[in-house]
This record gives structure tokens, sequence and C-alpha cells, in this order.
């Protein structure tokens, strides 16, 4: 390009490479030259490792129009030779600048991907960028300018992108227990009811080891605030004032500890403090209870789980509460199970208190007494708050699958071929090949119009 | 022609050992690689012309997966035959 290397002045760098006169050089560089073009005369190829190799190849004869006269004419086919290197001569020196250039590329792609996704890939795809970029930094300071201004770029959408995390969360907690939500609140009823005498046998059996622990909770509740006492006399007045729930006759106290609940805390909070508790006390069941428990036990559990799950993707405020609600909940449950008497009440309205939120759906059809209606309600709000949310996610899913499923079939309109349907879908002649083998047209140039040829 | 093939027919015209011929061959190619690497154009006269080329990044679109892919661009070493060999070779074809 720039210089150019003569015969000879190859002949003396072979030299002074080789360490030998330039002579040899000289006749080796002919011999080279000789060799080469005999065997492609003689074998039509010439493989040299290292280097490459030279082919002899047939131009085969062709017509041409001469210019002036406007008569055909021939030009007769000849020999040419044609050369393939084996040598990649990136990977020797050229690799900072092309390491370079990658990676700018990749930079652009990722800036632009995230523009035309949603918000939450948006965000998870933000947070992984400026640790990419990070890592290139360290590496080239020749982008480091580019990586700078993404880097600003990402920094500001930052403080939006929690609003935008809550989707997210929503999406991978809401749709994880979607299934166990269903099935549970369907199955529950029945399995509750199967299981309460079981539990309840158990549970009796289980007061005793539990004395051990709940004397334990009772030094801990101790150091417990003001405002659980407080909430205690409250809980343990109201029982006295308030009438036994008429529905179910087995289980009084369940109802009166919802009505206590109600009374001490809010309706959001109301639910939350329930699973709570039924968190607690389940997990007591777990530990001591046999082997018949452990089924219905993880089935509330799971749908505490659930619960919990779904709550702190409500507003901030809330769950706050929740979290301020749920600690008091605890050593009440702890601080009442140390009268005995109330101990029983406890744990058989805690165990029950899953059975008493679906008695309360079963009761709102029935249409009974107003207090217990506001409970229904708390659990009908909790259940609507659920379930818009999984219809959103749903949502968000669905149209994605649906751009992935593009139209699959195009019929073939006048003046069209495969080449113009080719770029019109992909932008490229290049996949006219791929729908011409797709759809197996024999002649694709004579293809009946109004057929229709499917799209890779 | 292989490449022992041509290794041997070199010896016999060089009038060299065929290992010395491929010593001989092996820094043959690095002067050669080398001095194309440092933008320099190789004339071989009666044969013609080494020279580094430089390969234009492109897009390339896969159907099957329809994804655009970018492929790098690169640098080969381009072989230019002389007008000289390309009478040589069809004149021994005539």
């Amino acid at each position: 390009m720039s210089q150019k290397l003569t015969t000879q002045a190859l002949t003396e760098m072979l030299a002074k490479e080789a360490g030998i006169n330039k002579r040899a050089a000289d006749t080796f560089v002919k011999a080279f030259i000789q060799t080469v073009i005999e065997g492609g005369i003689k074998d039509g190829n010439v493989k040299i490792k290292g280097l490459g190799t030279f082919k002899v190849t047939q131009v085969a004869d062709r017509e041409s129009a001469d210019v002036n006269t406007g008569k055909r004419i021939v030009i007769a086919g000849y020999k040419k030779m044609s050369f393939s290197t084996d040598i990649n001569m990136d990977e020797a020196y050229e690799s900072v600048d092309d390491t370079d250039i990658k990676e700018n590329k990749k930079e652009e792609a990722n800036a632009d991907k995230p523009k035309s996704k949603t918000k939450a890939t948006k965000t998870t795809k933000e947070k992984q960028e400026p640790a990419k970029t990070s890592e290139n930094q360290d590496n080239n300071s020749v982008i480091s300018e580019n990586e700078k201004e993404i880097q600003n770029e990402i920094t500001e959408q930052i403080p939006v992108a929690p609003v935008v995390t809550f989707s997210t969360k929503e999406e991978v907690t809401s749709a994880e227990p979607e299934l166990p939500k269903t099935e549970v609140v369907n199955d529950s009823p029945i399995q509750n009811l199967i299981s309460r005498p079981k539990e309840n046998e158990d549970v009796d059996k289980a007061i005793s080891d539990n004395n051990d622990n709940t004397d334990n909770n009772d030094n801990t509740d101790n150091t417990a605030t003001e405002e659980t006492n407080e909430e205690l006399t409250q809980v343990e007045e109201t029982p006295v004032t308030e009438p036994v729930a008429e529905v179910i006759p087995s289980k009084p106290q369940p109802t009166e500890i919802e009505n206590k609940s109600t009374e001490v805390e809010t309706e959001s909070a109301k639910v939350e403090t329930e699973s709570a508790m039924v968190e607690t006390e389940t997990a007591k069941v777990e530990n001591k209870s046999t082997e018949v428990e452990t089924e219905t036990a993880k089935v509330e559990t799971e749908t505490e789980s659930t619960k919990t799950e779904i709550q702190p993707t409500k507003v901030e405020i809330e769950s706050t509460k929740a979290t301020d609600s749920s600690e008091p909940t605890s050593p009440t449950s702890t601080a009442t199970s140390s009268i005995q008497s109330t101990k029983k009440i406890w744990i058989w309205g805690a165990v029950a208190v899953a059975c008493v939120i679906i008695c309360a759906i079963i009761i709102l059809a029935t249409g009974n007494s107003s207090s217990e209606n506001k409970d229904i309600q708390a659990t009908t709000e909790v259940s609507q708050n659920e379930t818009p949310k999984d219809t959103v996610v749903t949502n968000e899913n669905k149209p994605e699958d649906d751009k992935v499923s593009k139209p699959k079939v195009h019929i073939l309109q006048k003046g069209e071929s495969l080449t113009t349907i080719s770029v019109m879908y992909y932008h490229t002649k290049d996949s006219m090949g791929a729908i011409w083998k797709l759809n197996k047209f024999k002649n694709p140039n004579d293809i009946p119009l109004g057929t229709e040829i499917k799209l890779p | 022609m292989t490449h022992k093939q041509f290794i041997n027919e070199l010896a016999k015209n060089a009038g060299m050992t065929t290992s010395e011929t491929t010593d001989l061959m092996n820094s043959f190619i690095k002067t050669l690689v080398d001095s194309a690497q440092n933008e320099k154009t190789i004339m071989l006269q009666g044969f013609g012309s080494f020279e580094k080329k430089t390969k234009a990044e492109r897009k390339m679109y896969n159907p099957s997966t329809k994804e655009y892919r970018i492929i790098p661009g690169s640098n080969t070493l381009a072989f230019k035959p002389s007008t000289l060999l390309k009478d040589k070779l069809n004149q021994d074809a005539k």
C-alpha cells in the first residue's frame, strides 16, 4: 500500500531472517515461485502450511457485446490463480484495535436494547450494564468516556428504578404463589375440616411440650412494650362481652380472636396478624406434632407465605404497619399462653384461624352477623388486592408471547418475489433461500399468485 | 499438491535438502507476513503481489433464530496474481 517491497528487498530480508547469503535466498524465492506455478499447472492447487492455498481455476468463455457495434463477442476463457490464506492476521498484531471496536459495539447494542423493551426488563438490564462497563473501564481507557456517559445515564435512571423493581418483585413473588394460592383456597376448607380433630388431639398433646417453649417466650415477653399489654387486656376483655360465633359451635374461640384483632388493629393489619399468629403456631405444631399434621401444616404455611409475600408489594405504609403489627402480636400469643386456659384458646384458635377465614367466606354467602362481615370484607379486600395483581402480571406476560409469534404466512401478491418478501420481513435478501427451502418451490420464479408462503 | 509434495518439489528446484527447505520456507513465510503486516505490498516478479486486506465488518441475519449478528471485520493476507503469471498459466494450457 504505502510501501512496496520488490523481490530483491524480500530476499534481503529473508537472508537476514534465515542467516544465509543473499544468493541462496534469491534462488530459494525463485524456486518457490517456480514450484508454485508448476504445481498449480500440474495439480490445480498447492497447499502450503502456515501460508495458504494457491488454486488454479478455469474461467469459462462468456459472451459480451461490442460497445461500438453492438455485436456479440465471445470472450475466451482463461485460467487464473486464486489464493486463500490460512493466516489470521488479527491474532498477532491487530488485537488491541479490534477489541476496542467490538466493545464499542457491545455497548451500543446494550444501550439500544432496553429502550425497546418493558420497564421491568429495563431496570434489570441497566443494573447489569454498569458492572460490565466498569469491567471494561479497567481494560481500556479509550472507551472510558463513552462508558461514563452511559453510566451517567444509568445513574439518572436509577432513582426511577425502585418503583419499577416492585413490579419485578411482584412478578417473581406472585408468579410463584399463583398455583398454591388457588389450590389452597379451594382445598383448604375440606382439608381443614378433616384436619381439625387430628390437629386438636395433637395440639393437646403438644401443649405440655409447648409449655417449655412458652416459658422461654415469656421471658422475652417481659421485654415487650406496653402496647402489647394493652392489647392483651383488650383481648382478654373482649371475649366476655361479645357473643360466641353461632355458625360453628365447635370453634367459638377463633371467631372471638378475630374480633379482638379487629378492635386492636386496622383491617389491613388484621389479616397479617392472623397470618403471623398462624405462622408461629404452625411452626410449633410442625416442630412437635407427628407426621399427620405436616401435610396440613405445609398447606397452611404455603397460604401464609403467599400472603406475606404479597403484602410487601402493597403500599409501603401498609408494609410498615404490617411489620409493626406483626411484631407485637407474636409476643401476645406467647404471653397469653402463660395461662393454660388462654393458652388452649390461643392454640385452638390459631390453628383454626385459617379455617375461620374460610368459614367467614361461607358466612358471607349466608349473610349472618355484621361483625363477621367486617372480617369478610377485610379478607375479600385482601383477595381483591391479590387478584388484580395477578391479572396485571398475566397481562404483562401475554404481550411478550404475542410479540414472539410473528405472522408466519404471506400471501403472494402481484409483482412480488421471494426476494422482495425476504426484504419485507427480514430486511435482507439472504433469507430468500430459507423461504425457498421451507416452501419447497420447484421454480421460485414461477409461483402462482395468491399462494401462501410460509415464513421461517 | 500437498505441503509435503510441495516441499519435496521445492527442495529439488532449489537444490537443497527437505529439512533445509522447511526451515527456509518457515522464515520466508514469516518475513512475508511480517512485512505485509507493516502495511507493505510484497511484489514478487512473475508471480504476483501479497498484501494485507481489511475485511469490513458486516451484519448477518439468521432467519431461524431471527437475530441480527455483527460479524467483526478482520485482516487477511490477499494475493493478486500478476499478468505474467496469468500468461504463463494460459501458455501452458495451450
